[in-house]
C-alpha cells in the first residue's frame, strides 16, 4: 500500500510540475478570438477612412502580415504601385488585368495567376502561389474589404488610390453584429506589441519590421513624455528616415489606459 | 473462471458500440442529406446532390447548464485517444516478442508477450467505452458537425464499426487460445492471428486518422463543402500520411512506456526475488522499445510539420511562430525530461552487471552535459519580467542568456544530449563484457576521436552557422547537425560490436539488482509521455484555430475561440489524471486476476 | 600514456573523422543551395 500511495503522489507531484510550468514558467498569450464580421458603413465613409479600413483588415482579419512582413516570406508591398505596373508589362504575366487596381485585386483572389520569381509553391517552379484566396473560406473577406485593401496598397505605396468606395454591395454581417463585449485588458507589454502588431515595422532586438525606428534602445534615448506622445499622436514628431502616416493615428482609443502605460513602462526599459 | 469477467466487459462493449452506430445510422440527416437529385438532369444517370457544409450561430449548439461542451469532448477524446494509442501499440510487439521467443526457443519471451497482452486488454474496454463517450458527446453538443462528418464518412464509418467486431473477435481467441495454441504448427497459426490482429487495428487507426485529417486539411469536398461523393479523396487528403507516419511511432514508444511503468509497479510491489528479477527483466524490454521508438520521432514530427506548412503557409506560420510557438518550449521541458528518465534508468541498469564499476566514473560527466544541454534548450528567446526586472536587465534579453534562446543553440543542445543518449547506452552494452580482440586500445581510441570530432562538428555548425549567418543559413546547418549525430550513432555501434566480438561475458546480469529509484524513472517516461502526448494533440487540434474544418465549416459555438497554453495544459493535466488513475485500475484488475483466496470451511468438504 | 596503441591511433582516427564530417557538412549544405562558408 505504501509502494501504490508514493506511486500516486509520485505522478500527480510530476503532472503538477508540468502544469505549473506552463502556467507560470511561460507568457499566457491571449489569442485573437475568431474574426467578426464587421458592418460597413460604406456611404459615410471618407477614402482616408477607407484607406484605414483596408490598413486594419491588412494587418487583422486578412491575416496579410503574417508573410508580408519584413521577415520576406511573402514579395514585400511597399512599392507596389510602381511594382504592379511593371508586372503587367513583364512576359511571363498572362493575366487579365490591365491596371494597377485590377492587377491587385486578381492578386488578391487569384494569387496564382502571377507568381513572383522565387515565392511559388516548392516545386512547382513558381506556378502556383502559396497564398490562399483571400475571399475563399479561410479568410473570407467581402468585396469591400478586397477594395479597401487596394486602396490601402495603393496609398502605402505613394501611388494614386483609383479605387472607389463602393456601394450598394450587401453587407456581409448577416448576424446581428452584437456590440462585441469589451475585451480584457492585456497586462503583458509583449503580448501588447502582439495585438497592435507593432513588430510589423518595429524591431526590437533583431525581431520585427524596418517601417518605423528601432525600438531595441527606446528607452535610453528618449523619455516617457516623448514615447506618449509618439504613441497618441504618431505624426507630431517622425524620426529622421522614416514616412509619416505610417503608424496607426489611433492607438489612443484603441488602447485602455492601462495598457498605455504598461506599454511605456517597457519601452522606457529598453536601454 | 479469472477470465470470464474481460469476456464480459467486452460484451458489453461491443453491445455499446452496436447501439451507438445504430443511433447515429438513425440521425436525421446521416443518408438522407444525400438527397436524390428531385429532378433527374437530362443524362439519366442517377446523381446524388450532397449539402454544403452548414453555416452555424451559437444557437445551433446545444448547451447543459454547467457543463463546458467543448472540455468534455476534449477530454473524451483525448482519453480515447490514450488508451487507443497503447492497446494498438501493444500487439506490436507482443508480436515482435512472440517471434522473438520462437527463433530463440526462450520461454521468458513468450511469457513476457503473453504478460504484456493480459494488460493490454482491459485497457481494450475501456478504449471502446471512451470511444462511445466521445461519439455520444460529439452528437451531443456538436450534433451539426457530426452529420456533416458521417455524411461524408458514411462508408469508412461502418467499415469500422465491422472492424471493430473484427478485432474483438481476433484479440479474444489470440489472447485466450495463447497457451492451447503452443508449438509447431499451432504457434504458427498464433502467429498468424497476431499479425491479423496487427492488420486490423492498424486499419482502424487508419479510418480514424482519415476523419481529424480532413477536418484540418479538408479533400473531396468544393469551396462550399459539398461532397464529390468520392469518399476515397476524402480520406486519402493532404495530411492523412503523415499524420499516419507519426502516430504509428509514437504508439509505439507510448505503448513501451506504459509498459514499462506496469513493470515498475510489479516490481515495487513484487514479494520474491524471482519475480524482481522477472519484471526488472520486463521493464528494461519495455523500456528498450520506447526509446527505439522515441529516437525517430523527432523526425516524423518533421515530416509531419512541413506537410502541414506545405499544405497551408498560414497553418504552418500559426503553428511554428504564432502563440504556439511558446508550446515547443513547454515541449522542450517535456523531452528533456524523458531523456534524462530514460538515462537515469540505463545507469541505474548498470548496477545488474559485475564489470560495470569500470565505466560508473564516467557517468557523472554525462550527466553534468546532458543537464547543460537541457538547460541551454529550455532558455527561452524573450525573457518575460516585471518592469523592474526589465530595467535591471535592460531589455527583454539576457545580456549572457539571451544568446542561447534562439534555434542554433537549442539544436545544438537536442543533439548533444541525443549523442550522449547513445553514449550512455553504449556504456550499458559494455558493462558486462571484456574485449578479447588484441586491438581493443585502438578501437577505444577510434571510438574518443569519431565521438569527439562529431562534437566539434555540431558545437562548429551550431555556433558558426547560428550566429554569424543570416537565417536561411542557420535552418539549413541543423541537418548536418542531425546527419553528424546519426552517423555518430550508427558507425559507434558497428565499431563496438567488431570491438566486442567473441567477448567475454563478466559474470550473468543480475536481473532485478537495480535500486527502487531507478523504477521511478520508468513512471516518469511514462507520465512525461503521456502529457507530451495530451499536449502536442492540442497544438494539432488547435492550429486549426475557430474552424471545426478548416476553411470550409465554422466553429460558430461560443468556445470557438483559442484558450491560452496554460489553460490547455490544464485540461491536459486533468485528462492525464484521470487517464493514470484508470491505468493504475487497470495494472490493478491483472493482478486481480491471478490471485486466489482459498476460504477455510466455506464450501462443503 | 601508451602512445603506440592509444595516441597515434586516436591522432589519425580524429584527423580522418573531421574531415569526413567536414566533407559530410559540405554535401549537406550544397544539396541545400549553400556553401559551406557563408556568402551573402
Amino acid at each position: 500500500m505504501r509502494q501504490f500511495l508514493t506511486v500516486v503522489a509520485f505522478t500527480l507531484l510530476t503532472i503538477g510540475f508540468f502544469a505549473a510550468y506552463s502556467n507560470y514558467g511561460i507568457p499566457q498569450i491571449e489569442p485573437a478570438p475568431p474574426p467578426k464580421d464587421e458592418k460597413l458603413d460604406l456611404g459615410s465613409m471618407t477614402m482616408d477612412q477607407f484607406v484605414a479600413l483596408g490598413e486594419r483588415v491588412f494587418s487583422g482579419k486578412g491575416t496579410c502580415t503574417l508573410c508580408h512582413n519584413a521577415l520576406g516570406r511573402a514579395p514585400a508591398l511597399e512599392n507596389i504601385t510602381e511594382v504592379a505596373s511593371k508586372r503587367l508589362e513583364d512576359p511571363r504575366y498572362e493575366g487579365a488585368a490591365e491596371t494597377v487596381e485590377a492587377y491587385l485585386i486578381e492578386s488578391l483572389v487569384e494569387p496564382s495567376v502571377f507568381v513572383v520569381t522565387g515565392f511559388g509553391k516548392k516545386g512547382t517552379n513558381d506556378k502556383e502561389s502559396p497564398m490562399p484566396d483571400v475571399s475563399g473560406g479561410g479568410i473570407g473577406l467581402s468585396e469591400a474589404e478586397i477594395a479597401a485593401i487596394t486602396a490601402y496598397l495603393q496609398d502605402k505605396s505613394g501611388g494614386e488610390i483609383t479605387v472607389e468606395i463602393p456601394s450598394g454591395i450587401e453587407n456581409k454581417a448577416d448576424e446581428e453584429t452584437e456590440e462585441g463585449e469589451p475585451r480584457e485588458a492585456i497586462n503583458d507589454p509583449e503580448a501588447l506589441m502582439v495585438k497592435f502588431t507593432c513588430n510589423a515595422c518595429h524591431m526590437i532586438d533583431g525581431k520585427g519590421g524596418d517601417a518605423g525606428p528601432n525600438l531595441s534602445r527606446i528607452g535610453a534615448m528618449r523619455d516617457r513624455t516623448y514615447l506618449r506622445r509618439a504613441l497618441l499622436d504618431p505624426n507630431a514628431d517622425v524620426a529622421k528616415g522614416f514616412e509619416p502616416d505610417t503608424m496607426p493615428p489611433d492607438l489612443g482609443e484603441q488602447m485602455y489606459a492601462a495598457e498605455l502605460e504598461t506599454l511605456l513602462n517597457f519601452l522606457a526599459g529598453l536601454k | 473462471m479469472n477470465g470470464f469477467r474481460p469476456v464480459k466487459i467486452g460484451m458489453t462493449v461491443a453491445i455499446f458500440g452496436l447501439l451507438v452506430s445504430l443511433v447515429s445510422l438513425a440521425l436525421p440527416g446521416f443518408e438522407q442529406s444525400a438527397v436524390y437529385a428531385a429532378e433527374p438532369a437530362a443524362d439519366a444517370a442517377p446523381s446524388f446532390l450532397y449539402e454544403p457544409a452548414p453555416k452555424l450561430t451559437a444557437a445551433d449548439y446545444p448547451t447543459v447548464a454547467g457543463v463546458n461542451s467543448r472540455v468534455v469532448v476534449w477530454v473524451f477524446a483525448q482519453l480515447h485517444l490514450w488508451f487507443a494509442a497503447f492497446v494498438l501499440a501493444v500487439p506490436i510487439f507482443v508480436f515482435i516478442i512472440e517471434v522473438i521467443g520462437m527463433r530463440t526457443r526462450d520461454k521468458r519471451y513468450d511469457d513476457m508477450a503473453y504478460e504484456f497482452i493480459k494488460v493490454s486488454i482491459t485497457a481494450y474496454s475501456l478504449t471502446a467505452i471512451l470511444g462511445g463517450g466521445l461519439v455520444f458527446s460529439l452528437i451531443l453538443f456538436y450534433p451539426h458537425l457530426f452529420t456533416y462528418l458521417s455524411t461524408i464518412f458514411s462508408e469508412s464509418m461502418f467499415y469500422y464499426a465491422l472492424l471493430f467486431f473484427a478485432e474483438s473477435a481476433v484479440l479474444y481467441i489470440y489472447y485466450y487460445g495463447w497457451h492451447w495454441l503452443q508449438g509447431g504448427f499451432k504457434k504458427w497459426v498464433h502467429l498468424t492471428l497476431g499479425l491479423v490482429l496487427n492488420a486490423v487495428g492498424t486499419t482502424l487507426m487508419l479510418l480514424a486518422n482519415a476523419w481529424l485529417t480532413f477536418m484540418m486539411s479538408p479533400a473531396g469536398v468544393d469551396a462550399a463543402g459539398v461532397f464529390s461523393g468520392d469518399e476515397w479523396a476524402a480520406v486519402h487528403n493532404f495530411l492523412w500520411n503523415p499524420i499516419n507516419l507519426h502516430r504509428f511511432v509514437a504508439n509505439i514508444a507510448y505503448g513501451g512506456s506504459i509498459v514499462g511503468a506496469y513493470a515498475a509497479f510489479k516490481f515495487l510491489t513484487a514479494g520474491t526475488r524471482q519475480e524482481r528479477a522477472h519484471y526488472d527483466w520486463m521493464g528494461y524490454n519495455a523500456n528498450f522499445i520506447a526509446i527505439c521508438a522515441l529516437l525517430p520521432l523527432p523526425f516524423a514530427g518533421y515530416y509531419l510539420a512541413a506537410e502541414i506548412y506545405a499544405y497551408s503557409q498560414q497553418m504552418g506560420i500559426t503553428l511554428m511562430g504564432g502563440i504556439f510557438a511558446w508550446l515547443f518550449i513547454i515541449q522542450a521541458v517535456l523531452i528533456g525530461t524523458l531523456f534524462l528518465s530514460a538515462n537515469y534508468y540505463l545507469w541505474c541498469g548498470m548496477g545488474r552487471s559485475d564489470g560495470a564499476k569500470r565505466y560508473t566514473k564516467y557517468i557523472k560527466y554525462i550527466a553534468i552535459v546532458l543537464v547543460g544541454a537541457f538547460l541551454v534548450w529550455f532558455t527561452p528567446h524573450t525573457l518575460v519580467l516585471t518592469n523592474e526586472e526589465l530595467k535591471a536587465l535592460g531589455g527583454p534579453h539576457h545580456k549572457i542568456l539571451g544568446p542561447l534562446g534562439i534555434m542554433p543553440a537549442k539544436n545544438t543542445a537536442v543533439n548533444v544530449m541525443i549523442i550522449f543518449t547513445a553514449l550512455s547506452f553504449m556504456f550499458y552494452r559494455r558493462s558486462n563484457k571484456v574485449a578479447v580482440v588484441s586491438w581493443e586500445k585502438a578501437g577505444n581510441a577510434i571510438q574518443v576521436a569519431l565521438f569527439s570530432a562529431g562534437l566539434l562538428n555540431i558545437i562548429f555548425l551550431g555556433v558558426y552557422h547560428g550566429y554569424f549567418t543570416n537565417t536561411v543559413y542557420k535552418v539549413a546547418a541543423s541537418i548536418p547537425q542531425v546527419l553528424t549525430t546519426l552517423v555518430i550513432i550508427v558507425a559507434s555501434i558497428t565499431l563496438d560490436s567488431f570491438i566486442y566480438r567473441g567477448a567475454q561475458e563478466v559474470g550473468p546480469l543480475r536481473w532485478g539488482r537495480i535500486p527502487e529509484r531507478a523504477q521511478y524513472a520508468l513512471f516518469l517516461l511514462a507520465v512525461a509521455f503521456t502529457w507530451l502526448m495530451g499536449l502536442m494533440g492540442y497544438i494539432r487540434s488547435g492550429i486549426r484555430q475557430h474552424w471545426h474544418v478548416v476553411d470550409i465549416m465554422r466553429d460558430a459555438s461560443s468556445e470557438a475561440f483559442t484558450p491560452t497554453l496554460g489553460y490547455a495544459a490544464n485540461v491536459v493535466s486533468v485528462a492525464a489524471i484521470i487517464f493514470m488513475a484508470l491505468v493504475i485500475f487497470i495494472f490493478w484488475i491483472a493482478q486481480v486476476s491471478s490471485a486466489k483466496t482459498l476460504p477455510a470451511g466455506y464450501w462443503k468438504e | 600514456m601508451d602512445i603506440k596503441n592509444y595516441f597515434l591511433p586516436f591522432v589519425a582516427a580524429f584527423v580522418v573523422c573531421a574531415a569526413a564530417f567536414l566533407l559530410l557538412d559540405m554535401a549537406a549544405m550544397n544539396l541545400q543551395g549553400l556553401s559551406l562558408i557563408f556568402n551573402q
